[in-house]
């Protein structure tokens, strides 16, 4: 018989369940590895599946005292710290929190949330471990990095080119203006457009050169690439990219490019502020000496608060600090020498509007936390007892074990759906079926973690006299 | 007259805090004269967090609750003349300013300076 025609004698299961259905989830809801990627394509862990009443409080704060203050007003707040309250270590939300801060602002440049007082854009920046990052200038470069992959200068250059082409052809403005804002952004950084609209690339450049604010730039400013030449090229960001690496070497070039021409550059496309989101701020001070740290304190003064720069004048940039429970003690001291203290203290003692205090989880948040995440993997979205298969019983016990840590509380309850999918005995997981499994959740001591007493100390002050 | 002090190293620690917030019955004669006198304030006793930090882990590891151990320690202020070294700043300062015997070991080493430190007097110290 021809092998086209011949069949196994053992057919599939035509009713076979995939390995969560039977639990009602698509998937297992929780992240295996509960570390914040904001790259990732998984919204367990890059930050999508975000329950905002956890941090409403955070959130409220921020809107509060930031975002909702004009950028117009000269005292409003200018640099301001997300303090970590605990010391149980990592994941405690901070991160995903500042995604969903950063979204929050990009949605629509915090235009309806500031009653159309403010424009403004928000950049996420995440120091590498290791030290890359230690010096101000360093720091530059990432941001700088940062809008480029942002994409704030396409959006940026477009709105300038979308103003010059309304003074050369309002025909042709009225036109693309019905366009969305991706087709718009898209066209008017394209030179074939140009070609095919009829429309001279010198006479936008020459318009552009016009808008207040630009003319400050000087014409060496990558957006009037060519301007004085017969044929004057459309500048992309690659050209800033050029820009940046070849003509700014000097430290201090590199600042008034930042805090001076950017800013008339973003003023320019109708933008009044941005902010500057750094998460993990302790990878840089962890990696300075004393003199470095209080070297980079007097630069974030300078060019946040009392230097030259456009931006010190205005308060352009502002920033969010995010920082680890010991931080603040670490970099107290340069903070205080370098008289940013005066500006922004950063005792998180004290009550202030832009000091925000990420607290530790309760009970009702890992009751929401959870919940969230079960909720998008359901397949049922109608399910009457939201938190099924938990109790709220085994969650308060888990959240205890896992010392009300998010990353903890998350993983916890990963390795708890891969059990029960195993399990045959339970369909649901209660205090009973944790405490089973609980020998399973590592311990100080299942790392080998010594006690206290069993520590070797050492006796710094006789190894430091020799 | 100053009131005596009298500083507990790592053993007394761990008897002490059994016999007063475990309510173990000690059979050291020594701790429960030191428990008496506390109670009705005849002499001050000193602990260094460290060691109630030991104990409280000795706790955890045999499966105690340590929360509720954790208030009842703090609670001893209120009941007797019982101080709690959390070894801050002002005592890691002393520390370091005053000459320890080399050779000791650390436990040793801190009891020791914790009896130096709780009976200086600051009363005639001048402040520059």
């Amino acid at each position: 018989m021809s092998k086209l025609l011949s069949r196994p004698s053992q057919t599939l299961l035509p009713d076979a369940k995939a390995r969560y259905e039977n639990l009602g989830f698509t998937d297992n809801p929780f992240p295996a590895q509960p570390a914040v990627d904001k790259d990732s394509q998984d919204p367990r862990i890059n930050g999508d599946i975000y329950e905002i009443e956890i941090r409403r409080k955070e959130l409220q704060k921020i809107n509060n005292n930031f975002l909702k203050v004009p950028q117009s007003n000269p005292n409003h707040l200018r640099l301001g710290y997300i303090i970590d309250t605990s010391y149980i270590g990592r994941g405690n939300g901070k991160s995903a929190f500042l995604i969903n801060l950063h979204e929050q602002i990009g949605k629509d440049y915090c235009f309806d949330i500031s009653s159309h007082a403010n424009k403004c854009f928000s950049l996420y920046i995440a120091p590498e471990p290791g030290g890359r990052c230690k010096t101000f200038p360093l720091l530059m470069d990432l941001i700088f990095s940062t809008m480029i992959s942002s994409e704030i200068l396409d959006v940026c250059l477009a709105t300038i080119r979308l103003e010059a082409l309304n003074k050369v052809n309002s025909a042709k403005f009225q036109e693309i203006i019905q366009r969305d804002d991706a087709d718009i952004i898209k066209f008017l950084n394209n030179p074939k457009w140009y070609e095919e609209n009829a429309i001279q690339m010198s006479d936008i450049v020459a318009a552009a050169y016009t808008i207040p604010n630009l003319s400050e730039l000087g014409e060496n400013f990558p957006l009037f690439l060519g301007k004085n030449t017969l044929s004057p090229e459309l500048s992309t960001v690659d050209d800033f990219k050029e820009y940046y690496k070849t003509f700014i070497k000097k430290p201090s070039d590199k600042l008034d490019f930042i805090f001076s021409k950017l800013v008339y550059f973003f003023e320019s496309a109708g933008f009044n502020g941005a902010y500057i989101l750094i998460d993990n701020f302790e990878r840089i001070p962890d990696f300075q000496s004393g003199r470095q740290k209080k070297d980079f304190a007097s630069e974030l003064r300078t060019c946040f608060f009392d230097g030259f720069y456009r931006n010190a004048k205005i308060g352009f940039y502002n920033v969010f600090l995010v920082l680890h429970a010991g931080v603040p003690g670490l970099i107290s001291e340069a903070w205080s020498e370098s008289g940013l203290d005066n500006r922004a203290p950063i005792n998180p003692k004290t009550e202030s509007n832009h000091i925000v205090l990420f607290e530790k989880l309760s009970k009702e948040h890992a009751i929401l936390l959870i919940r969230k995440y079960l909720d998008e993997y359901r397949i049922k979205k109608s399910v009457v007892n939201k938190l099924l298969p938990f109790t709220e019983e085994a969650i308060s016990y888990i959240s205890q074990l896992s010392e009300y840590n998010a990353s903890k509380i998350l993983k916890f309850a990963y390795e708890l759906i891969e059990k029960l999918v195993e399990s045959s005995d339970s369909e649901i997981i209660d205090k009973a079926f944790v405490e089973k499994q609980e020998f399973h959740h590592t311990t100080d001591s299942d790392r080998g973690v010594p006690t206290i007493d069993e520590v070797q100390s050492e006796d710094l002050l006789k190894k430091v006299q020799g | 007259m100053p009131i005596e002090k009298h500083i507990l190293n790592k053993n007394d620690t761990r008897a002490f805090l059994e016999a007063t917030c475990l309510d173990l019955s000690s059979s050291d004669l020594t701790i429960n004269t030191i428990i008496e006198d506390a109670q009705s304030w005849q002499k001050e006793v000193h602990c260094l967090s460290l060691f109630a930090a030991i104990f409280l882990e000795r706790q955890s590891h045999e499966g105690g609750n340590c929360q509720p151990l954790v208030d009842r320690i703090y609670g001893l202020e209120d009941k007797m003349c019982f101080s709690m070294n959390e070894c801050d700043p002002d005592f890691v300062e002393y520390l370091l300013r005053n000459i320890r015997e080399s050779g000791l070991p650390m436990e040793e080493i801190l009891t020791d300076i914790l009896t130096r430190y709780s009976n200086y007097d600051r009363s005639k110290t001048i402040r520059m």
